[in-house]
């Protein structure tokens, strides 16, 4: 009896569902394009400030365009100027273009050295203001104050923090290939604000940030021997790190910043190290008879990925930071190198050599998912920007026909695979690393 | 009686029937009512009866045929005429049509109507006073002939018939009567008196899967999604469209307000989905919204708010 009030209940409520279930449409996949955005000039308080603007606004269009994400509207298209930030867009003039987001600026001068600019991004069609905020900055520092803008806008549209204010280190290539010269040097993410930071008498090689960006880790081949070196960003000092028996390479921090991990070659045989910046206390975590290097920590420091040849060809392995649980994750044909684990922790990055080619790719840390992201010649070292979205590497053009090596040169990719485009430096570049973002250090 | 003994007397042949068969009888009443009311309650939820009866729109119909007057050229228009003639307001309704012209025959009026055209404006001047008192109701089918003519006659009218005899004439002289009406009528208030209380579901035919489809696909393609948000691939947006009459976008509300003030990857997500909708419901006539108004306007209250589950799946390359 009980099942028949049951089953009566149940058809009630089924009939009841059916009778009362809204229209429901699924909409299932989405086209990728750049976001159509307009960027009118930036109003303001005077002639200084108008030309302070519009070198602000064309830093953000840069920036923006950079990123593969948006698309800057051609001013001429725009039907609707600026007056104050106060201005309200008229929605339907941005719609005639087909603008979806639109940014709104207004640059004052406080002081004869401060300026405030004020910015308010709008989502056109739906006809609300996204975010609004205002910075007062150094007018020395409007690069960055552009940089920051950009950064805020990209994070308000994209969810994902922004990456434009932000440096990268590299290896600076000059001179004829057989008596190369390699320095250490810093730019802005965009190419500018360029610097040395070595005098290229040593050979240096794979500099990494620290988190707080106070300093690089780099190798050095100082009388011939490679050690791992610390640089001081602030003091330009230089300092070993640690006593090492052999040679030490491939060196990298750990996300607090207390840890380097790096390889050591002693006898033939590669292991992995950690050494601790407080206590200077080194331990050896891996015990193998091959070949360990280029460890790289996953974000939250318990793991770290690596490459070895213990199967026979260089594949990629991932261990507790302890040295512990050492798992095989790449089963690829070719072989795999120079992993680095993204700081969104989603992906491991690598270098992969195979049918004479190299790539740059992606996969999960299980090792799923394997996706090649760019190929050629000579692709390697790739790094992160600080959101996980793009990989910068350098590529190096094949040997002309006299057998003189190729230019190298830095590119950068949205691990989508889309929009490569080169990062312009003054000299030939090679080994860059990305700096964490510069507001949040 | 002698029935039942002899359907117990064969069940004895088969012990398993015999005693299932009694224990069903042994529980009878109580079977018998919880079926009966769920039975109720079923067709009830499920509109197969209504327990509103009488739309008073609807009531004339029957005086007409009841009355030797021959209407049923006018009344019973086909539904493409109709259309065609109000192409000039975007939203022509047939039902409202002929209920306007119901109403409007049931209408006590003073029995001389010589001029069609007069006679028209002051038709529709008492239709819309008329349809004011409606009350927003669910019919199936039309009220029986008998509630028809009670409720017409309870209406104060001095002498119903002549007036709908009056009014057929003016009908009758001139076949564009109903079409004017249809063209005069502001579709926003008939439908507020006329369809979306009156009419409601039970003209919504099912929306065709192709439909569905087409709506999805014009909808994907307003849709532009940064292909590498973090988790996107595993995100399910549900977005509730608020639609007019005319199949314009009212309001879009993104429903999982929670995670969306937490979570920035999905709120990109989601708002990239809600700019869809705006995106789409500017194109006009390519919207995909328009199809409700077009293939199914008597059916507003079933298509006023669309359940939108937008899955970038397919989209992102992640």
């Amino acid at each position: 009896m009980k099942k028949v009030i049951l089953w009566a209940f149940a058809l009630l409520l089924a009939s009841f569902q059916a009778a009362n279930a809204e229209l429901s449409i699924d909409i299932t996949g989405a086209r990728s394009e750049p976001m159509a955005t307009g960027l009118p000039a930036f109003s303001a308080g005077g002639k200084g400030a108008r030309d302070m603007g519009d070198k602000i606004a064309r830093v953000i269009e840069s920036d923006l365009e950079s990123s593969g994400l948006f698309r800057i509207l051609d001013s001429m298209a725009y039907l609707q100027t600026f007056k104050g930030i106060g201005d309200a867009p008229v929605f339907v003039d941005w719609q005639a273009i087909k603008a979806e987001a639109l940014i709104q600026g207004h640059v004052d001068y406080i002081s004869d050295r401060q300026i405030r600019v004020s910015i308010r991004l709008w989502d056109v069609y739906a006809a609300q203001e996204m975010y609004s905020a205002t910075l007062e900055i150094d007018n020395k520092g409007w690069r960055r104050a552009a940089h920051m803008i950009a950064d805020a806008v990209y994070k308000r549209i994209t969810g994902e923090e922004g990456y434009f204010d932000t440096r990268i280190v590299y290896i600076a290539e000059t001179g004829s290939p057989l008596k190369r010269i390699k320095r250490l040097a810093i730019m802005d993410q965009d190419g500018e604000n360029h610097q040395f930071l070595t005098d290229g008498l040593n050979l240096v090689l794979t500099p990494r940030f620290s988190p707080n960006m106070q300093q690089i880790t780099y190798l050095s081949f100082y009388k011939d021997t490679p050690r791992v070196y610390l640089f001081d960003i602030e003091t330009g000092k230089q300092q070993v790190v640690g006593d090492f028996p052999g040679m030490t390479f491939a060196p990298r921090f750990s996300p607090d910043g207390h840890k380097l991990v790096m390889s050591m070659a002693e006898n033939g045989n590669t292991d992995i190290y950690e050494l601790n910046l407080d206590t200077r206390a080194v331990r050896q975590l891996t015990r193998s008879p091959a070949i360990e290097t280029s460890p790289s920590y996953s974000p939250d420091g318990k793991k770290i990925v690596f490459n070895s040849d213990r199967s026979g060809a260089q594949q990629l392995y991932v261990m507790d930071a302890n040295g512990k649980n050492v798992k095989r994750i790449s089963f690829g044909k070719g072989r795999y190198a120079t992993p680095v684990w993204s700081p969104r922790g989603d992906y491991i990055a690598f270098t992969k050599m195979a049918g004479g080619k190299f790539y740059i790719g992606v996969m999960f840390p299980d090792g799923r998912g394997e996706r090649l992201v760019a190929e050629g010649y000579l692709v390697e070292a790739p790094t992160w920007s600080p959101n996980g979205r793009i990989l910068m590497y350098f590529r190096q053009e094949p040997p002309n026909r006299y057998g003189i090596p190729g230019a190298t040169k830095i590119y950068a990719v949205d691990i989508t695979g889309y929009n490569e485009r080169r990062l312009i430096t003054p000299v030939d570049a090679s080994d860059p690393a990305w700096s964490p973002l510069l507001s949040n250090r | 009686m002698g029935l039942r003994q002899s359907f117990f007397m064969r069940l004895r042949h088969y012990p398993f029937l015999f005693k299932t068969v009694q224990r069903a009888f042994d529980h009878l009443p109580i079977v018998m009512s919880v079926s009966l009311h769920a039975l109720v309650i079923i067709l009830l939820t499920c509109d197969f009866v209504s327990s509103k009866k009488s739309d008073v729109v609807s009531v004339p119909m029957f005086v007409v045929d009841l009355s030797k007057v021959k209407v049923a050229d006018i009344t019973n228009l086909p539904p493409k005429l109709l259309k065609t003639e109000g192409k000039k307001n975007p939203s022509p309704r047939t039902v409202r049509t002929s209920a306007y012209s119901r109403a409007a025959s049931k209408e006590t009026r003073p029995a001389s109507s010589s001029a069609s055209k007069s006679n028209g404006a002051r038709l529709e001047n008492e239709l819309n006073s008329l349809l004011k008192n409606v009350t927003a109701k669910k019919t199936e089918k039309p009220a029986p002939a008998s509630n028809s003519i009670k409720s017409s006659a309870s209406n104060g009218a001095d002498d119903p018939f002549k007036t709908l005899l009056a009014s057929v004439d003016g009908i009758k002289t001139g076949m564009g009567y109903a079409d004017e009406q249809t063209a005069d009528i502001n579709p926003d208030e008939a439908v507020t008196d006329g369809i979306e209380g009156g009419q409601g579901g039970s003209y919504m035919q099912e929306l065709s899967v192709s439909e569905k489809d087409m709506i999805g696909i014009k909808l994907r393609e307003c849709w532009n999604l940064d292909a590498g948000v973090r988790g996107a691939q595993n995100m399910l947006i549900e977005i509730r469209v608020f639609l007019g009459t005319d199949g314009k976008v009212r309001d879009v509300k993104i429903l999982d307000k929670s995670r969306y003030n937490k979570d920035a990857a999905f709120r990109s997500v989601a708002e990239s989905a809600r700019r869809a909708v705006y995106i789409c419901d500017k194109k006009n006539d390519e919207s995909p919204f328009r199809i409700f108004p077009k293939n199914y306007e008597q059916a507003y209250d079933t298509w006023k708010t669309l359940l939108l589950r937008f899955n970038p799946l397919d989209g992102g390359v992640m």
